[in-house]
């Protein structure tokens, strides 16, 4: 649905992005991460049509983004919400997306039935005769979300989506967005909100000026982490250390009476650990999957980059 | 070229309008002025007991050639919000992802600007005539308005001046990235109007239908060259990266 093949934005001297590839399938959502500055936002107006790439290419659903004749077509099969939430403060909700609706050529009914809708769906249907300059930013970035699917588009491009939103917004955003992910939208989101990424992204990007990971969640946690398995005992013995030695579990980290394991196979030594422990005489309190972060993926991600 | 999105940009643009107390006075003090407050200097003057009929034509007619240059004075609080204004609210950028064309969003603009404009112009002008009429009455013994000279200048010339100051003022206004220098070089624009003014001043009676027809002619070619113009200056891409 997605296809960015060496696509790269220069403002003058400035590279703001640099040959950056990647595919995003149809209902796939895709997670852009990055640090403020890393591009996130001129990639997303490149894509959406706003504007052009200094050179590489970009395929949205076939459209050729740099193609002047693709660029209608294009911007009709897209919604967009951009970092700022750019509405009519002197308009109302019910006005603000009538306008947006009218520009994608939505007949009368179309329109009240997808205002309704997607009011409805963000909680703000009771607010639709108020004028958007009284909203709150909450509010008004629920409007936006509106805006960019006033048309039903099939790919949706959002640009922190869930900023501003106080916890009960966001999570009523995100549960829309997994909504339209069941719908079989694909979705590109920007965003430096981990909690968003890990609830409903398929696959994330790392961008930093250039692309520096394109992968899933599992994928990335495994390469930054590894595998590891972590048995909390009632308490740490000799013999249960000694046992652990004997059958070659080396990789193993001591924490109190916590220990963590680094596995390759954890299908097969997950078993063995436990069965040499309860043989070495060990009491297992608990067995559970170290599963890091992704923020904290994403943080131990951008120091080894740094580093290397 | 859709005409039906220009006419949605357009009614958005006047909705706002009508919200923005300051677009509205700066749109609404200077025509009423004329169209109330220069009537009654001219009822001042038809007091004085020496003034013969052949003058007060001529006052009448000095003040109704204003009407040239009114025209130009009320589209660049319009036409100067129309793109810095979008810009500066930061709704251009959604505006710009919709598939609307270059074309179509600078044609509803000037929509936008002009048919206020023109509404007021021809309001003021209406509220002049009115009061000229019943104040001169008992001096003419009829009707000075309408006439020939007014429905040139309302009907040829003042559609043709909006146009011209709208669109120049919508130019300034996609190549200018803050509202108050727009409206300062879109004040700036009304000087080749002040032009326009003391041309018809001085030759007024000269004026015959074929000066009027190449009048005309120039105005258009001017009206469809600065369209054409706009077009080829207006960049999204710049408006989006390079206005902050």
């Amino acid at each position: 649905m997605i296809d960015v093949e060496n696509l790269s934005k220069k403002f003058d001297t400035l590279t703001a992005v640099d040959d950056i590839s990647f595919n995003v399938k149809e209902g796939e959502v895709f997670g852009f991460v990055g640090p403020n500055g890393a591009g996130k936002t001129t990639t997303i107006r490149m894509l959406a049509g706003l504007i052009s790439s200094t050179s590489g290419t970009a395929k949205i659903a076939g459209y050729d983004i740099n193609n002047k004749e693709d660029a209608i077509s294009l911007r009709k099969i897209i919604g967009l919400m951009p970092d700022n939430v750019g509405l009519y403060d002197e308009l109302t909700a019910f006005k603000n997306l009538d306008f947006y609706g009218k520009l994608y050529g939505l007949s009368n009914s179309k329109r009240e039935e997808n205002i309704k809708y997607l009011l409805k769906m963000l909680g703000i249907w009771d607010k639709r005769d108020i004028i958007v300059g009284k909203f709150s930013k909450g509010m008004k970035q629920k409007l936006a979300i509106a805006r960019a699917l006033i048309h039903d588009p099939e790919i949706l491009f959002l640009d922190e989506p869930t900023a501003n939103l106080d916890p009960t917004s966001a999570k009523t955003v995100r549960n829309f967005l997994i909504d339209l992910k069941h719908e079989n939208k694909t979705i590109f989101i920007n965003t430096h909100n981990f909690a968003e990424v890990q609830e409903i992204c398929d696959k994330i990007g790392i961008m930093n000026t250039k692309l520096l990971k394109v992968s899933t969640q599992k994928d990335l946690k495994e390469s930054i982490w590894g595998i590891k398995t972590v048995v909390q005992l009632d308490k740490v013995t000799n013999n249960v250390l000694d046992a652990l030695d004997n059958a070659s579990f080396k990789n193993i980290a001591i924490s109190g009476d916590k220990l963590t394991f680094d596995l390759k196979n954890p299908k097969e030594e997950n078993p063995a650990i436990i069965n040499t422990i309860v043989d070495a005489g060990g009491r297992i309190l608990y067995v559970t999957k170290l599963d890091p972060s992704l923020e904290d993926t994403y943080i131990k991600f951008l120091r080894m980059k740094i580093s290397t | 070229m859709n005409l039906r999105k220009s006419w949605v940009v357009a009614l958005k643009d006047f909705e706002i309008f009508t919200k923005k107390k300051q677009i509205l006075i700066s749109l609404l003090i200077f025509p009423l002025i004329m169209g109330i407050g220069f009537p009654f200097i001219i009822r001042g003057i038809i007091e004085e007991p020496t003034l013969k009929v052949d003058e007060l034509i001529a006052i009448i007619n000095t003040f109704s050639l204003i009407y040239i240059m009114l025209p130009s004075f009320i589209p660049p609080s319009l036409a100067s919000y129309s793109i810095v204004g979008e810009k500066t609210e930061k709704t251009l950028e959604p505006l710009l992802a919709t598939p609307i064309t270059d074309d179509e969003l600078l044609f509803g603009k000037i929509i936008a600007s002009f048919l206020p404009s023109i509404s007021i112009s021809y309001l003021s002008a209406i509220l002049f005539m009115l009061l000229i009429d019943i104040f001169t009455f008992d001096k003419f013994h009829y009707f000075f308005f309408p006439n020939w000279t007014m429905a040139v200048i309302l009907l040829l010339i003042v559609p043709f001046v909006i146009l011209l100051s709208v669109e120049v003022n919508v130019l300034i206004s996609s190549k200018i990235s803050d509202l108050r220098t727009a409206s300062q070089l879109g004040a700036l624009s009304m000087t080749p109007f002040l032009i326009l003014y003391f041309t018809f001043q001085t030759y007024l009676n000269g004026l015959n239908l074929f000066n009027l027809f190449v009048l005309i002619l120039f105005l258009l070619l001017i009206v469809i060259a600065l369209f054409i113009l706009m077009k080829s200056v207006f960049n999204r891409e710049k408006i989006l990266t390079k206005w902050t």
